[in-house]
């Protein structure tokens, strides 16, 4: 099946400064797909191109099968802008039937009730709180069922509860066949809510995939944390195969390049020191270690 | 309930929550009105009979120059020009419909103004109560039509208040509303042909309360037609340039529109 978005070469200048060198971004039907990139790397206007709120210089956009026309936002895509506001005085309900008659559809009751705006009726949106706000947002993005929302930093600024609801709906998109391009800051959403990940740093796409294989990809050492009964281990750290970071409290920290070649170095280590273990972690290298490892890549 | 119809509903209900445009629209133009309309007919009997039409005009002009700039420049600092755009909201809506919602405010107010004005103050009453209503309807569109491009050029809302000012306090003093154009120097009132409140005062003259024309009435009606759709149609085209320069001199474009009334100082 052919992708939902297909963003092929994209290049815009403000200028003299080339912002996109080339972009190319792929969403498959019923995905979250993450962008990622430092502030400045071009995230926003290669929304922008997408959405046909800009034009860019070269390359083109293709969301179901057609190019997107400058100055003409697709029907089918659902935006929640990344500075994006309402009339300070009008209410929730105002808002919603507003959108409703401009997207030309009935109010959908039961995504109102979803998104609990039902009790905020009468609420100016100057008056909600930024959860609140965002949550009508995001609610009037969705209001005409869109094939493909998209999202630049929903979550940013918002307390852990909220962001934890917010993903829940985004997730229930994904299940209903929705797509979802989420431009974050956030590591841990995108490692966590996301199918697949472009990375965009300096205007140039780095890296893409699943988080999973992307922090795969790095250079980054999986962390071994251990501590046994009789403290022996931190007495005598050293073990094959992997290299000792911090002992501290009776845990010994390693850095493992094979990690199943240094747990076995250390369950053998235990055995022969007459000890036993008492606590055993292994964290694979984050998307975070890996953004940043890119980062200081593209810098260099 | 069409969009545009549904978007003036809440246009319209949400300018009454605004305590800045409650007090442009309605209570300093009342206000004004009702403390000289007590005053001027003692100190000048005459006031009466211009009582009216400038202080209607002066509503409508108020709302429109002073009231509707500002919240058209927030609309774009804060990203809701931007929000509309997306969700589908045509351009000439997200321009137009606050203006028609400023306009009928306004035409409200002129129509306190003039019913308080003729039983309470004895004012002079329009003869003709259809040109005195079409007068009103064409002020309403000039006026909204400047207000609007000055919201559009006005990069920000201290900017805009210094454009609305500047076409404010010169048709208040040179245009006809506070004392007659007439009374004027030969040089300032030629300068008063550019303001559109010396063309609707001497269309209120002709159409509406029978006096002697001091100028050829469709020449006036002409001038200010022109300069309110060349307002809208710049404030449209500026509004829908997403790209735009920050330049300063995008407000240049406000003064293109008064060049059809500019234009009338060749004829006095």
């Amino acid at each position: 099946m052919s992708p939902i978005l297909e963003v092929v070469a994209l290049h815009k200048r403000y200028g003299d400064r080339t912002v996109l060198h080339g972009v190319h971004l792929e969403v498959e039907r019923g995905e979250i797909h993450g962008l990622l990139g430092p502030n400045g790397a071009g995230k926003t206007t290669t929304l922008e191109c997408i959405e046909g709120l800009r034009r860019p210089d070269q390359g083109q956009v293709c969301f179901l099968g057609a190019p997107v026309v400058m100055g003409r936002v697709p029907r089918q895509m659902g935006i929640q802008l990344q500075l994006s506001s309402l009339p300070g005085t009008m209410t929730v309900d105002e808002a919603i039937r507003f959108v409703c008659a401009y997207r030309g559809t009935a109010v959908p009751m039961a995504l109102v009730k979803r998104m609990d705006l039902t009790s905020l009726g009468a609420r100016q949106y100057q008056a909600l709180s930024v959860g609140q706000q965002r949550r009508l947002q995001l609610a009037l993005a969705l209001m005409h069922r869109p094939a493909l929302v998209i999202l630049d930093e929903p979550t940013a600024g918002l307390d852990v509860s909220t962001r934890a609801e917010l993903h829940g709906i985004l997730r229930e998109l994904r299940s209903e066949g929705t797509s979802v391009l989420l431009a974050t800051h956030d590591m841990a959403e995108a490692e966590t809510l996301t199918d697949r990940l472009t990375v965009v740093i300096g205007g140039r796409v780095v890296a893409s995939g699943s988080a999973r294989a992307l922090t795969a990809q790095g250079e980054g050492r999986t962390r071994v944390t251990v501590s046994t009964a009789r403290g022996g281990l931190a007495k005598e750290p050293a073990i094959a195969g992997a290299s000792v970071r911090t002992v501290a409290d009776g845990y010994v920290v390693y850095d493992a390049a094979d990690t199943a070649a240094a747990v076995s170095a250390l369950l053998a280590k235990i055995a022969a020191l007459n000890d036993s273990l008492v606590d055993l972690r292994i964290e694979r290298p984050s998307l975070e270690d890996r953004f940043l490892e890119l980062v200081r890549t593209e810098a260099a | 309930m069409s969009a545009m119809a549904e978007h003036f509903r809440v246009e319209l209900r949400s300018m009454l929550r605004h305590p800045s445009q409650l007090l442009l629209s309605y209570l300093f133009p009342l206000g004004f009105f009702l403390f000289l309309g007590a005053v001027m007919p003692r100190l000048n009997p005459n006031a009466t009979a211009t009582l009216v039409p400038a202080f209607s005009l002066f509503a409508i002009l108020t709302g429109a120059i002073l009231g509707l700039p500002t919240p058209l420049v927030e609309l774009r600092r804060l990203g809701i020009a931007r929000a509309f755009r997306v969700i589908g909201v045509p351009d000439r809506s997200t321009v137009g419909v606050p203006a028609a919602a400023n306009a009928a405010h306004g035409l409200l107010a002129a129509t306190a103004v003039t019913v308080v004005g003729v039983t309470v103050f004895q004012a002079d009453a329009p003869r003709h109560l259809l040109a005195y209503g079409l007068v009103l309807l064409l002020a309403a569109f000039v006026f909204t039509g400047l207000g609007t491009l000055i919201g559009v050029v006005s990069n920000d809302a201290r900017v805009s208040v210094l454009w609305s000012q500047s076409l404010f306090l010169p048709s208040m003093l040179l245009g006809g509303l506070m004392m007659p154009v007439t009374a004027l120097p030969e040089g300032l009132r030629r300068v008063s042909s550019v303001l559109p409140t010396t063309h609707l005062m001497r269309l209120h003259d002709a159409l509406a309360f029978e006096r002697a024309p001091s100028s050829a009435p469709w020449v006036d009606v002409l001038a200010l037609v022109a300069t309110g759709a060349l307002a809208y149609v710049i404030a449209l085209r500026l509004h829908a340039t997403e790209e735009r320069s920050a330049s300063g001199l995008r407000g240049l474009w406000a003064l293109v529109a008064l060049v059809p009334l500019a234009a009338t100082m060749l004829q006095s």
